[in-house]
């Protein structure tokens, strides 16, 4: 590729938001490029990670067609923790609306399909960084490469340090990012579908809230692949920032699995995998722009991620943006306007799912940053269960009122304004 | 299990120059030393009250350089090809 060449797009990141990106441009004939720092697609990526599909079932029909997901969860457990003891909240359902997801498999089909479609996937090529001559991009640098296009789409993921040479993410602001990190634990199918509960090839999540993350803010996870589980622990790096503790991170994700609600579960199994991946979790108010002259950002480079809870969704939304950020680039393209497919992404995404859910759920990462939510209110709810199930010695139970009143006593005005914040939502 | 037995198992291809930079003389003024607990691959510890960080067994998160509260850190992704493959993710 000589200097003089420029390409129509320029895809930084084979992720779901780049590959669903290129596939929508190659298939509509642009001239596409996707530079993968990684040796191939998906190596860099790492997910908890589950799909909810039905946001995606009809814009990227063609892209997930035979798909390797590993099982559709049919099986949701929220988990409530002390220190010792668990109180869970179990969904069995005949089938599921999301599937878990291994994304080496995953971004490799994502990849195969965007090839098919036209696009050229170059693996081992860092975007090092973007040329912008007079604050409009116009190609990257590959080491001492210069690389021309039309538009280029940094869809290099929750880092994105494209997105910051443009100016869209000046501060990284700690406290709008999470860290991920889980092993891979291989267990045969069946013992999988044995130990939780499964038919044949169906699958389970089941996320832990409470003494697990050592009173930090965030969470436990344990999904079913086809034959391994992904174990782990997310937690907010603005309270890790502050946290008073002698541990290390990495040992929460030694004692969650040590535990003795969770150990059983995990009996037999070889550990084949760790890894850690950073999660932007600054919803709403923390979205930057969604690019300027010349540059669209998709995916978590963008910041489209969704936590609000029990639901943790940043796949769907990443291959969304993609889809769109493709359809921008065409429909500008094509007019010969491409100054204006800025414009078109940044409405697109208006009248999408995208924006209307994250403005929906803007008050999700305030409510879900409080302590109390995960030092206080797991144990509250754990000893008030210990409570309605104990038999003393003195052969009596609590009556349902009683234990009732003592959950309300025990929650007392912070936890029951902790419940109303968390209904609010 | 370690840690270090966790990250043994990870494909990694080691670039030989260190795609991560401590201003350690920031470091010294540290209160918290947070990076040392925070990473998830151990890679920071304190010897003879100096951070240092191994970047042989990084897992390219991140973790560091937004949990670092003076801007000690300089981190860059390795360069393409090289670092962390992940064969299951």
């Amino acid at each position: 590729m000589g200097d003089e060449e420029i390409l129509d797009v320029i895809v930084v990141g084979a992720g779901p938001a780049g590959l669903a990106c290129a596939g929508e441009a190659a298939g509509a004939g642009l001239q596409v490029i996707v530079l993968e720092r990684g040796d191939v697609a998906g190596g860099k990526n790492l997910s908890g990670g589950r799909l909810y599909l039905e946001p995606v079932k009809d814009l990227c029909a063609d892209l997930l067609k035979d798909a390797p997901f590993e099982r559709p969860v049919v099986s949701e457990t929220v988990c409530l923790c002390d220190e010792r003891s668990s109180l869970s909240f179990r969904l069995d359902q005949p089938t599921g609306n999301s599937v878990t997801v291994l994304r080496a498999r995953l971004d490799k089909h994502l990849a195969n399909r965007a090839t098919a479609k036209g696009a050229m996937v170059l693996p081992q090529q860092r975007a090092d960084e973007l040329v912008m001559p007079a604050g409009r991009v116009t190609g990257v640098k590959v080491g001492p490469e210069v690389l021309k296009a039309r538009v280029v789409v940094a869809a290099d993921g929750v880092l994105s340090f494209l997105a910051q040479q443009a100016g869209l993410r000046p501060a990284r602001e700690t406290h709008t990012y999470a860290v991920g990190f889980k092993e891979i634990i291989q267990l045969d199918a069946a013992v999988i579908e044995d130990r939780f509960n499964l038919p044949k090839g169906q699958g389970a999540a089941r996320l832990y809230m409470g003494a697990v993350t050592g009173g930090l803010p965030g969470g436990g996870f344990i999904y079913t692949n086809r034959d391994s589980l992904s174990v782990g622990l997310v937690v907010q790096l603005g309270a890790v920032r502050k946290w008073r503790s002698e541990s290390h991170l990495f040992d929460l994700l030694e004692e969650f699995k040590q535990r003795s609600d969770i150990a059983p579960l995990l009996a037999g199994g070889q550990t084949a995998e760790y890894g850690a991946h950073l999660i932007p979790e600054g919803g709403f108010g923390a979205l930057p722009s969604p690019g300027i002259p010349g540059l669209l950002l998709a995916g978590d480079a963008a910041g489209f991620v969704l936590n609000t809870g029990p639901v943790l969704r940043g796949m769907d939304l990443a291959l969304t943006s993609g889809v769109l950020a493709g359809r921008s680039i065409v429909a500008g393209l094509k007019a010969r306007q491409p100054e204006t497919c800025l414009q078109i992404y940044r409405q697109a995404l208006k009248q999408s799912f995208i924006m209307k859910q994250m403005r929906a759920h803007k008050k999700a990462p305030i409510v879900l940053s409080s302590d109390r939510l995960y030092r206080r209110l797991p144990e509250q709810m754990v000893n008030w269960a210990t409570d309605f199930f104990r038999v003393g010695p003195k052969g009596s139970h609590p009556r349902m009122r009683q234990a009732f009143k003592g959950l309300r006593r025990s929650l007392g005005f912070r936890g029951l304004q902790d419940l109303w914040r968390l209904m609010r939502m | 299990m370690k840690v270090e037995d966790k990250v043994a198992l990870c494909a990694i291809k080691q670039h030989a120059e260190s795609h991560i930079q401590l201003d350690t003389s920031l470091c010294e003024k540290c209160p918290t030393k947070i990076c040392i607990r925070a990473c998830p691959a151990h890679l920071y510890t304190l010897e003879q009250n100096e951070v240092k960080v191994d970047h042989s067994g990084c897992l390219e998160c991140g973790t560091c350089l937004v949990v670092c509260i003076l801007g000690a850190v300089s981190w860059n992704y390795p360069q393409g090809g090289f670092g962390i493959r992940y064969r299951h993710g």
